[in-house]
Order: structure tokens, then C-alpha cells, then sequence
């Protein structure tokens, strides 16, 4: 959290203060506010809420701007996304290379597949490691949030659409509209090729109606569970018959199209998708829901049914507009209340994101991507049509324990290898009860091309395509390497050759922090997107003044020594971030 | 290792974090119901007693027909073309049903009696969402999460009372399912055992674990968060140190399936506490050209069950291990026009153990008396928890599943 105190040590120019304000005593961290209450700690879990993570001049100026036009500001940054070159990989290599080998057996067309799905994975990495760029950059940190919300919401899995062009297309969709209108957007995706291949419906033929894409249109996307009939779902489903892909094209198929009359949600008519998406937006239970999905997304706890009814009037009423949404939501005393505010718990892409940015560096996004995965959040394969549940649900033991792994990889104190490649301390301990060989099915570096030392940054697509077959049910041939679960995608990194640009003793001095107590509150208030308690902030405080005793300097006298102040100072901060409180924004 | 304040402290934390969750989260599904808080059953079991029980869960809805093969009857041919099992290939139970080809190992097991088949499970008015009925398996509560907690919590609640221990639940996988929700009783987790740890932190959050100085934060996530580290830093060294000096009798499958058993089974070996593990195998959701990617499941199932059933239950565990497979559905009776089938309800469950009674349970459902298209489920699937509650917890099902519900004669 930072606090105004800080801010004229950190910043060149003073923040502009309200006049009327007075000066706050030097021993206290009370912010300064604006005449509306506006100030650094309010304009911070808007940053981070409506972003990714906060740096200190980006909450100056928000400080600077005001609330609302702050959030106008937010609302309107249009930085051009840049366009991403993307071809479609599957259609191209399937006609090619099947034809070439078509003399062939069974296994050398298996390899054949094999080949083009790691091409057709290694574009949706490079994809995905360039939006993760984008988040990094903080240029235009609200749309690219919003996408990252379309991208849970309407959650669709390359797992079964195995087509990085169609997944592609779709995330251009979902920032295309990212602040539009959800009508837009709906009408969007109910013409999206890889959402039609994930829910089947270029099966749904007016013969034989698949009712996969209806159902959840009605359950996920728009309505909720219990705000229509399995009557419904099979007539909606009769709507979007027909309704297909082909060469990464929407295409309506005539032939199979149901062109009768059907009856939704009690209106009846020779109704199509568009129709559908119609109705289902004039339900009252459309507007509650979706503003429920958001409000949690934004504020972190499920908003009790008046403020989701109340958010969901004001969405019908304003032509389903988000960015309309969101400048009464930013604008709402109720967003910043207490029990709102460094009480949610940060997905792992955006912790991971807001880590970086708040520390000040760049990791490799291929890392990031990679370790989000390994958090439990991997972007284009969320886990089910429900996207991730998110909240105390990204927060197992082992995923705590992981974030405070990945935090020590991004302060170059933790070597990938550590996380994936051994067990760790035990391991001679459990050696001596053992009376065998270490087992090799247990060797992680058992898989080839993770165990090459020489690998490179050019070879992480390959690690996490690799992973995509084989954790493909499709595909029987089970392979070793595929027990590392979701720390596979991290193995590709082993021989990651990057390491921070920090240097956390000059940021102190700078800041003219030196004694234990001083320094601890510096780092925390950077890292960190919530003020610590006074035992937490003890804890440290005693912890490092521990590892300064044992070098025998004195207090106020580490930033003198930086060889040995920066190892002490970045092995604080891993701890620092492997805490509870380092997890919530 | 363990230290009677940190417990009653991380208890403390839990709690304050449950009543939290009362208060912010009011309108948060699971938060409806309340939790059962520290009603400690003074005749609740000692944890020296009782056996372990490992859930298996077929995620996607899997298809029962193609699994236990009606293949003698009519209707059955009638209705499948393209998943059809015949005759010649399926593994005979009796004169009208029998096992999937590939389920061979699991065939030999069933014959030794270890493995008993319940038919036609499931619970009144079906759900075919994937989340909704997954939710209902889960809290086996037809409000699904509204009940409040997963029906493990509740059984640890009715077990342990406010007793909690960090590796008694445990997942073996990257997301806990609902079943393993409680306020109370947190359930650990790791995708492969030798990466659950902290790396190079370990003695410095155990400090901020030990600091008794620190009260409930009031902010509900904080504290929550506060109890996982706890969890996290107790269960850690007991689950990499088993995992760790762990020798199998049997040859595992090398797929993720069989990996994860392998460590299941390690933990049974080693004894670190766990009483609940989960496991899950995925892919069901087949909704087209369903027969190949079917098989392979199949056979992915039946290789590391029947490792695992082969590793353990030769009497040398300190406790006995009860298997519980299930699936949120099962599929339509009739193929769709996909080569596949779509959600339907009913399917069978598979319970395995040294004391089951072996054999075909429950009435298979009729194909042809059907519901919407749907099979009707014979045997409710909270009457095969119930029987599983008793074997391995000595608890008596209605205190976890309540009063409607009778337990299956499934043990001897």
C-alpha cells in the first residue's frame, strides 16, 4: 500500500495536495484526500482491480486526475492493441502433410498429428505470451482485464478446439468488444467458430439437436441455473441449428436448419441464434446475473442480491453498455468500502502480472504464462465451460506454497529447476529408509527434450505443446513426461538464462530507508497491494534484523554494504511475497 | 511435530474465517447453509480406527452403458450403433450384463470379490449440467452447493468434530473438488508430491505460523489464507517424506492417472494421517465419435485401478482402503447423430476393498421404462456414501447424510 508519506521520497514531482488538506504529522500514514476522499489508497484498489497492479507514478497521477477522470481516463485509453500475426496452422498443415503420407501406416500419420497440433500449440503460446506482454505493459490495463473476464466467462478450452487460429480469433473478439456492449459481443460468440466447436454445435442438426451450446448460453453466459426449462434448452437449441464453422469461418449451414417455430422463454417464432440472443437479454435475470459476474470479478465477494439486482437494472436499463457499468461501479462509494478492499484474493495471471509490475521488472512472458499455469490458471485451457471459479478456489496448499516459489524465481533467488526438478531437502532423508535405487519413474528429468541443459528460450513452445498432447485424451500414448502435471509447462524453462534487473539496496537508499523498520515498510508498501498488520510487520522486521546481525552490521548500516544488503534485502522480499498477504489485492 | 497451540490457533483462524465468510459473503451459494462449527462429538472415532477412503471421480459424465453393458439386451441394441459393445467383446458379469473389453484387470479383481458394482445410481429429478450434478455428487445434497460444504466435510465434522489435521484430506490434482469443502477440516493438495514444498522458506514461515501474537485480521480471506499456510506447512514435510521412500509392488501405468494413484497409494503406505484422497480421471465430456476416446479412458481406469488395488490391500497397511468411483451422470439411452451420446442420468459405481462384498448390486435400470429419455436410477448414490461412511469412519450415515438416507449392504 502506498502511502502519501512515501510519496514525495519516491517521486520527483510532490503530489498535488487539496489545500484545505492539511499537512499530515510525519508519524502517521493517513493519506491525504482529495475534497471527494479521493486519495493514493482508494486510487490504488482501483488500479488494482481495474488493472494490473499499482506503481507508484501510476497512482500519483490517478491521485492527480480525480476520481472520475481518472476512471474516464480508464474507460477511454484506447492504446492500439497492435495487430498479431496469426495463420491457421491446423487447416493448412492438415492438407498438406496427411496428403504425403497417406500411403503410410497408423503410427506415421499419429506423427504427422502430432507435428501440426505442436506447430498449431506453439502459436497459442506465443499468443498467449504476447497478451500477457500487453498486461505487463499497463497501457490499457482495464480492456486487457476485461478480456481476461470474457475469457473465463465465456471459458473455451484448446483442449478440444486443438485450433490456435479459431482461440485466436476469439480472444480478438473478446477485446474488440472487451467494453462494448454485451449484446455485441453475444451475437459475437454465438458466431465464433471456437466456441461453436467447443460446444458442439456444428453438430446441431435440425435431425439431431445437440443441446451443448443452448444449455449454457442459458446457464453460463446470460441467465443463471433456474431461469429457464429443459423445455427451453431444447427449443433454444432448435434456434442455433445449423449454426456451424468450417476454415475458421462462421458459415450457416441451410440444410440443417430448423426453420419451424419455436417457442423461448414463452415467445414463439421461426426464431435463429440472433433471435435467441435477443430473448435471452430481455430476460430480467440476464441483467442481475451478468452484473453479479462482474461485481464479484471486481470486487472479490458475491454481491448480495440487491446490489446485483440494483447493477443489473442499471445494465438493462443502459443498453447493456460495460463501460457505462464500470464508470458507476469506479464511481460508487460502495467499491471502496472496507470489507471490498485488500480482501481478494488475486487470480494467479494477475498476481503474477501485478508482481512483476510492482517489483519492476520484466520476466520472460513465456515464464509467466507457464508459471500461471502452474497456478492453476492456464490461459486458453481453462478447466471446464465454467471457466475458473476463482477466489478461495485458486488457493490450494500447494498453489500457496507455489506462488512463494515463483515470487523467489522472479527476485532471482529460486532456480526453476528447484520447483521442478527435485524433491527438495527430504530427499537424502528419505534416501536412507530406502532401500532401493531412486525410482525412475519419479525423475522428472526423465522426459528428453526438458533434460536437454542446453535448452533455450526458442524451445519453451515445444515444452508446452508437448504437454498439450499428451495430456490430450484423445491421445492414448501416455508419455512420462506428463506426470509433472501443470509444473510440465515450467520444465521448458529449466534453463531459463533470465534473472531480474532489481537492485533493491539503491531503491532504499533512494528512498532514504535504512534502519530495519524503515525498510520493511518501504518494501511492503510497494509489493505489497495491502497495508500489513503490526505483528506482520514485526515479524519481518525481526527477520531481518536476524540476517543482518548474523553479518555483524548494525542497524542503519546495511545499505552501506549492497553485496551483502541485496541478497538479504531480495531474500525479504521472497518471503514477503510467500505470505498470505501478498496474495490478496 | 505438531504443537497443541498452533492447532488451536489455525482452528481459531478457520473459524473466524467461516463466520467472515457469513457476514461478507452472504449471498455466496455455499455460504447459505452455515457451517457446522466445532460441534465436537465426544463419541466421534479415534483416529486409530477405521480405513481410508480413496475417491475416484470420472469427470464429464461417463457414459454407464459403455462401461457396464447391458449386452443382452434388445432395447440396448436398438438404441446404440456406433458405441455398441457386443457380445463377443464384452467381459460377461452375468447373462445380461458385462464389463467393457477393456476393463480386464478390474474383471479379475471383481472375480477375487474385491470389487463391488453398484447399478443405476443417482438421485431424483437428474440434472444434466456438468457443474450442477457434480455439485449434487459432491455435497450429496440435491441443493448442490447451497448445502454449505462438500459431503466429506460434513463427514469430518461428524468423525473429527473441530479435530483437524492438514493431511487428512487430501487431493491428488490441481483443483479440490467441492466434495472436500468444510470450514473446518482444509484439505491439502499437490499435482506430484516431490514439488510440494517451499523452496528455501520453509523455517521462516513456520515463524509467521508460530507468531501467537497475531489475532483474526477481519478480513475474511486474510484469515483463510492464514489457515492454508498452516495446512501447507504441516502436511508438507509428511506427504514428501512418504512420497518420497515410497517402493510400490506393482508397475504403474505411466500416465497421470496412474501417477497420481501410485502417490495415493504412497500416502496410504506411509501413513501421514490421510483419511479422504481424491483422485480424479478426466475426459468424459465425449460428446461425438465417442467409442475410441471411450476406450482409452477405459483403459486408463483399468490399468491404474487395478495397480493400485494390486499395490494395496495385501493386509500390511496400517489401515484398510475403500475405492469409491463415480461420475456425475451417465449418458442418454439413445445415441445422439455424432457417433456420441449426450448427458443423460443413472450410472453404476464402482466400490472396491478387502471387506466389500464382491458382485453386482442394485437392479440395472430399464432401458426401456425411461424418463425423458433417461435412465431411472435404482439406487440413490447417497446410499453407497452412506455404506462407505460406515465401513470406514464408524460414523452413522444420518448424522452426515441425514435421516432419509439408508446405507447399502455393501460390507462385510
Amino acid at each position: 500500500m502506498l502511502s502519501l508519506l512515501l510519496t514525495p521520497l519516491l517521486f520527483p514531482v510532490a503530489a498535488p495536495q487539496d489545500p484545505a488538506t492539511p499537512e499530515p504529522a510525519p508519524e502517521r500514514t493517513e493519506p491525504v484526500q482529495r475534497a471527494d476522499g479521493w486519495n493514493a489508497e482508494l486510487a490504488e484498489h482501483l488500479l488494482n482491480r481495474a488493472g494490473f497492479g499499482a506503481r507508484p507514478d501510476e497512482v500519483e497521477r490517478a491521485v492527480a486526475l480525480g476520481r472520475a477522470a481518472f476512471v474516464d481516463d480508464l474507460l477511454e485509453r484506447r492504446v492500439p492493441r497492435g495487430e498479431y500475426f496469426f495463420e491457421n496452422v491446423a487447416a493448412r498443415r492438415s492438407e498438406r502433410k496427411m496428403s504425403e503420407v497417406i500411403e503410410f501406416d497408423a503410427k506415421a500419420k499419429r506423427e504427422v498429428r502430432k507435428r501440426k497440433r505442436r506447430s498449431d500449440d506453439e502459436q497459442l503460446s506465443d499468443y498467449g505470451a504476447w497478451w500477457i506482454e500487453r498486461m505487463l505493459s499497463g497501457e490499457d490495463p482495464l480492456r486487457e482485464k476485461m478480456t481476461l473476464f470474457w475469457h473465463g466467462h465465456f471459458a473455451t478450452s484448446q483442449q478440444t478446439v486443438k485450433n490456435s487460429f479459431e482461440m485466436i480469433q476469439q480472444n480478438e473478439l473478446f477485446y474488440a468488444h472487451a467494453l462494448g456492449r454485451f449484446e455485441d459481443l453475444l451475437q459475437g460468440v454465438v458466431r465464433d467458430p471456437a466456441m461453436l466447436e467447443y460446444l458442439d454445435n456444428d453438430e446441431n442438426k435440425k435431425s439431431s439437436p445437440n443441446e451443448n451450446l443452448a444449455r449454457e448460453l442459458m446457464e453460463l453466459f446470460t441467465l443463471g441455473e433456474g431461469n429457464y426449462s429443459e423445455r427451453d434448452v431444447q427449443e433454444a437449441a432448435r434456434t442455433l441449428t445449423g449454426w456451424s464453422d468450417g476454415g475458421g469461418k462462421f458459415r450457416v449451414i441451410k440444410k440443417r436448419h430448423d426453420d419451424g417455430d419455436k417457442t423461448v422463454l414463452g415467445r414463439t417464432g421461426p426464431f435463429d441464434g440472433d433471435d435467441l440472443v435477443r430473448i435471452l437479454l430481455e430476460q430480467p435475470a440476464c441483467g442481475a446475473f451478468l452484473a453479479g459476474k462482474l461485481l464479484a470479478w471486481f470486487e472479490g465477494v458475491e454481491p448480495d442480491p440487491d446490489r446485483a439486482g440494483f447493477y443489473g437494472d442499471f445494465l438493462a436499463a443502459n443498453d447493456y453498455d460495460v463501460t457505462a457499468f464500470l464508470r458507476r461501479l469506479f464511481n460508487d462509494p460502495a467499491f471502496y468500502r472496507d470489507e471490498i478492499r485488500g480482501n481478494r484474493i488475486a487470480g494467479p495471471v494477475e498476481h503474477l502480472v501485478s508482481t512483476s509490475r510492482r517489483l519492476g521488472i520484466e520476466p520472460p512472458s513465456r515464464f509467466l504464462l507457464a508459471s500461471g499455469t502452474a497456478l492453476g490458471q492456464r490461459l486458453f485451457f481453462p478447466p471446464s465451460v465454467k471457466g475458473w471459479d476463482g477466489g478461495e478456489a485458486w488457493i490450494s496448499t500447494s498453489s500457496f506454497m507455489q506462488r512463494g516459489n515463483l515470487a523467489g524465481v522472479l527476485l532471482g533467488v529460486v532456480d526453476v529447476d528447484d520447483i521442478v526438478n527435485d524433491y527438495g531437502p527430504l530427499e537424502d532423508e528419505a534416501q536412507m529408509d530406502a532401500d532401493a535405487a531412486p525410482d525412475a519413474a519419479m525423475e522428472p528429468a526423465g522426459g528428453g527434450w526438458g533434460a536437454d541443459p542446453a535448452a533455450s528460450m526458442d524451445e519453451m513452445g515445444d515444452a508446452v505443446a508437448m504437454e498439450d498432447m499428451q495430456a490430450d485424451a484423445m491421445e492414448p500414448q501416455g508419455s512420462p513426461s506428463r506426470k509433472l502435471g501443470d509444473l510440465q509447462a515450467l520444465k521448458g524453462l529449466r534453463s531459463m538464462k533470465w534473472r531480474p534487473r532489481i537492485n533493491l539496496t539503491t531503491r532504499l537508499a533512494e528512498a532514504k530507508k535504512r534502519k530495519d523498520g524503515a525498510m520493511v515498510r518501504c518494501l511492503a508498501d510497494e509489493l505489497l497491494a495491502l497495508p500489513l498488520s503490526k505483528e506482520t510487520r514485526d515479524f519481518l522486521v525481526a527477520e531481518l534484523r536476524e540476517k543482518r546481525r548474523s553479518q555483524g552490521i548494525k542497524n542503519g548500516q546495511l545499505l552501506k554494504k549492497p553485496e551483502v544488503a541485496e541478497p538479504i534485502l531480495r531474500d525479504l522480499a521472497h518471503l514477503m511475497l510467500s505470505l498470505p498477504e501478498a496474495q490478496l489485492n | 511435530m505438531k504443537r497443541k497451540a498452533g492447532i488451536d490457533r489455525r482452528q481459531a483462524l478457520r473459524a473466524a474465517a467461516a463466520f467472515g465468510a457469513l457476514g461478507s459473503m452472504a449471498g455466496r451459494p455455499w455460504a447459505l447453509g452455515g457451517p457446522r462449527l466445532l460441534a465436537a462429538d465426544p463419541d466421534a472415532e479415534r483416529e486409530g480406527d477405521g480405513a481410508v477412503l480413496v475417491l475416484v471421480q470420472l469427470s464429464g459424465g461417463n457414459d454407464g452403458l459403455s462401461t457396464v453393458v447391458p449386452y443382452a439386451d434388445d432395447a440396448y441394441h436398438a438404441a446404440r450403433s456406433t458405441t455398441r459393445i457386443d457380445q463377443d467383446e464384452v467381459l460377461p458379469l452375468d447373462d445380461y450384463v458385462g464389463l467393457h473389453p477393456a476393463l480386464g484387470g478390474l474383471r479379475g479383481l471383481y472375480d477375487e470379490g474385491r470389487i463391488a458394482i453398484v447399478q443405476g445410481c443417482g438421485y431424483p429429478r437428474p440434472n444434466r449440467s456438468h457443474f450442477k450434478s457434480m455439485e449434487i455428487w459432491h455435497s450429496a445434497d440435491l441443493r448442490g452447493r447451497a448445502a454449505g460444504q462438500g459431503w466429506v466435510g460434513r463427514l469430518c465434522t461428524a468423525a473429527f468434530g473441530d479435530r483437524t489435521e492438514a493431511s487428512r484430506l487430501v487431493h491428488i490434482g490441481g483443483t479440490v473438488p467441492f466434495s472436500l469443502y468444510s470450514p473446518v477440516h482444509g484439505a491439502s493438495s499437490f499435482v506430484v508430491p516431490e514439488g510440494y514444498r517451499w523452496i528455501g522458506k520453509e523455517d521462516e514461515v513456520a515463524g509467521y505460523d508460530a507468531d501467537e501474537r497475531r489475532k483474526p485480521s477481519g478480513k475474511s480471506r486474510l484469515d483463510f489464507l492464514r489457515g492454508v499456510l498452516s495446512d501447507a506447512r504441516e502436511s508438507s514435510k509428511a506427504i514428501r517424506t512418504a512420497a518420497a521412500s515410497y517402493r510400490p509392488k506393482v508397475d504403474y501405468p505411466d500416465d497421470s492417472f496412474g501417477l497420481d494413484l501410485r502417490a495415493a497409494a504412497a500416502l496410504v503406505r506411509g501413513d501421514v494421517g490421510a483419511r479422504v484422497l481424491s483422485v480424479e480421471l478426466r475426459g468424459f465430456d465425449t460428446h461425438s465419435s465417442q467409442r475410441s476416446p471411450h476406450n482409452t479412458l477405459m483403459r486408463r481406469l483399468d490399468h491404474g485401478l487395478s495397480a493400485f488395488l494390486r499395490d494395496l490391500g495385501s493386509g500390511e497397511e496400517t489401515r484398510d482402503v475403500v475405492v469409491l468411483a463415480f461420475s456425475e451422470f451417465g449418458r442418454r439411452v439413445q445415441e445422439n447423430g455424432s457417433r456420441g451420446t449426450d448427458h443423460g442420468a443413472a450410472g453404476p459405481m464402482f466400490v472396491a476393498g478387502t471387506r466389500v462384498r464382491g458382485g453386482l448390486h442394485g437392479a440395472h435400470p430399464s432401458l426401456v421404462e425411461l424418463e425423458g429419455g433417461d435412465l431411472v436410477h435404482t439406487t440413490d448414490f447417497r446410499a453407497v456414501y452412506g455404506a462407505a461412511i460406515e465401513a470406514c469412519f464408524g460414523v452413522r450415515t444420518a448424522d452426515v447424510l441425514g435421516a432419509g438416507t439408508k446405507p447399502l449392504d455393501l460390507f462385510s
